[in-house]
């Protein structure tokens, strides 16, 4: 899945170059920027975390809105 | 979604991030919050208490009225000890016996007993309960609902004393009759012979009658 589906607003989803490849830490961190994101800094300071050995694991749970791009019908 | 994190083992370092779907889980831990939610609204609406224990998830459940009743936090988790020591010491081993017994033979059971709670009460319990098993015959899960009979109990106390005391107000009323029956029955004869004691007395004070007579 896209990173941005599950982390971030609409605004991080519309951001050009997000995609396949692109640097997840940077997603995330834009992804902070934007707004007042808790799980996204949650995940974000997990993620650090771990890269920078201070922690040997991280897990966490958070609701997934799947926001289309324009109406359904 | 739950994002788990790990560690790379390599020299480069870096991490592992996974994202996984458990929309499923949520929906299943929802949907027995619900249920949970609507036992316990039932369950307080009769004054019930009403717990299960999961042996396959090893989880653990009360209701709030129920937690009340054997004086439990409202977080504390119910274990089968803290259950267990709940249950005043002298009913322990017939609860337990009541128990097992059911596990092994899949009945129901039906039980009255005591709790002691920590702040020192006894309440009166009215349980029933019973193991539900799995689609392989394990047993799974017990199920338990209890009324607090104690209002009930005292009453049936209060009244037997009242009987007791009753009993002996009339065994004392018929001995204060008894009394007085032998009184009067004593008093009858004895009346008579002081009076004719007293006369034999005056009759020979003046000389109507000799000694001989007396």
């Amino acid at each position: 899945m896209m990173p941005g589906e599950s982390l971030t607003s609409q605004a991080v989803l519309r951001t050009p170059g997000i995609d396949v490849g692109a640097n997840y830490l940077d997603v995330c961190r834009s992804a902070a920027r934007a707004g007042d994101h808790s799980v996204v800094t949650e995940v974000l300071a997990g993620i650090e975390g771990v890269l920078s050995g201070k922690e040997t694991e991280f897990q966490n749970e958070y609701p997934c809105v799947h926001r289309l791009p324009g109406p359904l019908v | 979604m739950k994002v788990l994190v790990l560690p790379l083992r390599s020299e480069a370092g870096g991490a592992v991030i996974s994202h996984r779907d458990i929309t499923q889980r949520k929906a299943a831990e929802r949907a027995l919050r619900e249920r949970d939610a609507r036992i316990s609204l039932a369950a307080e609406s009769a004054n019930l208490a009403l717990w299960t224990i999961d042996l396959e998830r090893h989880e653990s459940w009360m209701s709030d009225q129920g937690r009340a009743i054997f004086g439990l936090a409202p977080n504390e988790p119910l274990t089968r000890r803290l259950f267990f020591e709940r249950v005043h010491p002298e009913d322990r081993e017939e609860v337990y016996n009541a128990i097992e017994e059911a596990r092994a033979t899949s009945e129901s059971f039906e039980i009255e007993y005591r709790l002691l709670r920590p702040d020192g009460e006894t309440r009166w319990l009215n349980a029933r309960g019973r193991y539900l098993r799995n689609a392989s015959e394990e047993v799974a899960e017990l199920i338990c609902v209890a009324i607090d009979v104690t209002a009930q109990m005292k009453a049936n106390l209060e009244l037997r004393l009242q009987q007791l005391e009753m009993a002996r107000m009339s065994r004392v009323a018929l001995m204060g009759e008894l009394t007085a029956s032998l009184a009067h029955e004593l008093n009858q004869p004895l009346t008579a012979i002081a009076s004719n004691a007293a006369a034999g007395r005056r009759f020979l004070r003046q000389g109507f009658i000799g000694t001989r007579h007396a």
